[in-house]
């Protein structure tokens, strides 16, 4: 094929394609906002996470000083 | 944390005592590792949600990527066909070298079966072959 050859589209067609390349930008548009959407979810989740390991460590520091408040001198 | 015996009545074994010296700030400390375990579990809850809901999203992604495919092959369909000259490319001649190689002698190794199930992966990765093959022939 030669890319340098013009192609040419009948008219009533032409309206077709038209319709076909918004139909693709519409789609385009449709998924990049849903793609936005879940990388927003996902940095929630993300953050939701992190807040957990903030708290096992806080708890944990919590049990070791009850565990040396009652324990230690034994 | 202090030990101490208590005063054995008559008849009883000997009971021990333990002192905790700051009771209420143990007792404080505790309280706040189990509200922090709630707050963990309310956390939770929400996280179940926002996952609940970038699922939905995911799969309503999914169908936009489908209907986004079928909307390019309609686009496909609808520009006007040009004739394609492929540069042949090295497999397609490989593949020729092995077929003139298999006339002079050897016996020709039979073709496996194609599966006829064919899964939904491995149909996208053929239809990516099979652009990926067009665009190296332009």
């Amino acid at each position: 094929m030669n890319p340098h050859v013009p192609v040419f589209v009948k008219i009533d067609e032409y309206k077709d394609v038209l319709d076909t390349v918004n139909l693709v930008k519409g789609k385009m548009v449709e998924a990049r906002s849903l793609l936005h959407e879940i990388a927003t979810l996902k940095e929630e989740e993300d953050a939701e996470l992190e807040q957990w390991q903030s708290n096992i460590d806080e708890i944990e520091s919590k049990i070791t000083a009850i565990d040396k408040a009652l324990f230690a001198d034994q | 944390m202090v030990a101490a015996k208590a005063k054995k009545a008559a008849g009883q074994e000997d009971i021990y005592y333990v002192g905790v010296q700051q009771p209420v700030e143990l007792r404080r400390t505790l309280l706040e590792a189990s509200r922090i375990t709630l707050k963990t579990l309310h956390s939770y809850e929400r996280f179940k949600h926002i996952k609940q809901r970038r699922l939905e999203l995911t799969g309503q992604l999914r169908s936009t990527m489908k209907d986004l495919g079928k909307a390019i092959a309609k686009l496909k369909s609808v520009l006007p066909s040009v004739p394609e000259t492929p540069k042949p490319t090295k497999q397609a001649e490989s593949l020729k070298q092995v077929g003139k190689g298999a006339k002079k002698g050897a016996k020709a190794t039979p073709i496996p079966p194609a599966p006829k199930q064919v899964t939904e992966l491995q149909k996208l990765e053929r239809e990516i072959a099979s652009i990926e093959e067009q665009m190296h022939a332009m």
